[in-house]
């Protein structure tokens, strides 16, 4: 499976990417190549989840406010600063979900599905089609997100484990879990 | 039951698109705006309630250490009582007693002077109060004047440390250790409402005494000081003070 290229970085960018985290700390004006950096990630992210690209737009804007707000507390831990802000992400997307502004969504392209349902080893036809369309829509929250971080969006382990607070062998097993739970839904809509 | 919105093959936004949509200045702004205020700072609570408190003992030392000590404090203002009084009287009681000629009552007379500030010197030092102490230079005082103790006196054999109250209770006298009992001395207890120093003629402990110390001092410490005692020569001398802790039965 091919995996998200923006997550990974060199050392050096590394190091960059750090040291405006420190100026950014020091002074919220120089928030702005870690902004600029990752505006469109994180837009991406919270869009995937929501049908209103306003609303995406506004959502992705408090992550950043936030993030400002509270760049202070952050401790770099070797890990991309996307991480930290895919967190804010998430606690904002599912506050506006909350707060019934937006409504849940789960983006699929066409070539996502067909991926899917050879994982199933199953036929691609359109009635497998719509099985793995309902099949999805009842699968739970926690278990949706795992497999729209896994198969559709193609984090890796390590960046869902930090993007969810748990271990990278946790988010495994999560991930196998929730695809295994998926499948059950799958055969048993049969 | 929960539902959930799929959509297949959403038209994509460029990234293009989205970079117009960057609005680091609003982004700024906001940020400023929504800061949280100074009363919803926890700093705020922690600084103003480190203030508080450092207000409160800066304008109440006083009291404060009237709470904690409280019973030093009435001790060492017993002693300063006392030392106008008793201590003189003890004097001229002893000097009565041991009448002799007058050569020997001058030397008696410096010896009790001698005895006085030396014991003056031990009870503030027991009292651990700091008031007393700029009124008596201790170094100098002890170091020229006070004669070396005889023995160690004792009640029941132990000196100092802990005894338990049954056992005190059993105790009739204070042992000198020397040949020469005690002639008199000083004890400072808690009576049940106030601390005490008192003087005993002799070196008896009455039954009340006793009863009053096992009664209200369970725990804490009681001091026998001015302990006076007669040397081979026949001059007045100070022994050591006794210093004990009344543990339960």
């Amino acid at each position: 499976m091919t995996v998200n290229p923006l997550y990974h970085q060199t050392n050096q960018r590394m190091e960059e990417e750090l040291s405006w985290i420190r100026r950014a700390q020091k002074d919220p004006e120089s928030f702005g190549p870690l902004y600029r950096k990752y505006h469109e990630q994180i837009f991406r992210y919270v869009y995937q989840r929501m049908d209103d690209e306003e609303l995406a737009f506004d959502v992705t804007s408090q992550v950043f406010m936030k993030a400002l707000n509270n760049i202070h507390k952050y401790e770099y831990r070797g890990v991309p600063f996307s991480s930290w802000l895919y967190r804010i992400a998430k606690s904002e997307l599912y506050q506006s979900f909350r707060d019934r502004k937006a409504e849940r969504t789960v983006n699929i392209e066409s070539f996502q599905l067909v991926e899917m349902i050879d994982e199933f080893d199953e036929d691609h036809t359109e009635e497998n089609k719509q099985k793995l369309f309902q099949s999805l829509s009842k699968l739970k929250e926690k278990d949706l997100q795992l497999i729209e971080l896994r198969f559709f969006e193609k984090r890796s382990f390590k960046e869902i484990g930090e993007i969810l607070e748990v271990t990278e062998n946790n988010a495994k097993v999560k991930a196998f879990r929730a695809i295994e739970k998926l499948k059950l839904i799958f055969n048993s809509s049969n | 039951m929960k539902t959930t919105k799929i959509i297949l093959d959403r038209p994509k936004i460029s990234s293009e698109d989205i970079e117009k949509k960057q609005n680091l200045e609003r982004v700024l702004q906001n940020a400023a705006k929504s800061k949280p205020g100074v009363l919803k700072n926890p700093w705020f609570y922690g600084v103003v309630g480190t203030c508080s408190i450092a207000a409160f003992f800066l304008f109440f030392p006083l009291d404060s250490e009237k709470g904690t000590d409280v019973r030093d404090q009435k001790a060492s203002s017993n002693v300063s009582d006392f030392r106008s009084s008793k201590s003189n009287e003890v004097i001229a009681e002893l000097n009565t007693k041991d009448q002799k000629s007058t050569k020997d009552t001058e030397q008696e007379i410096k010896v009790s002077k001698t005895i006085e500030s030396a014991s003056l010197n031990m009870l503030s030092a027991q009292s651990t109060s700091d008031q007393v102490n700029p009124v008596l230079s201790p170094k100098k005082k002890i170091t020229s004047t006070a004669r070396k103790p005889l023995k160690v006196p004792n009640i029941g054999g132990i000196h100092s440390g802990a005894i338990k109250g049954s056992d005190l209770f059993k105790q009739n006298v204070i042992e000198s250790g020397t040949s020469e009992p005690i002639k008199s001395f000083m004890i400072g207890y808690y009576n049940g409402t106030t601390d005490v120093l008192e003087y005993v003629s002799g070196n008896e402990l009455s039954e009340k005494l006793k009863q009053d110390i096992i009664a209200y001092n369970t725990g804490e410490m009681i001091f026998f000081t001015e302990m006076y005692v007669t040397d081979s020569d026949g001059k007045l001398v100070m022994l050591t003070p006794i210093n004990l802790r009344i543990l339960p039965n």
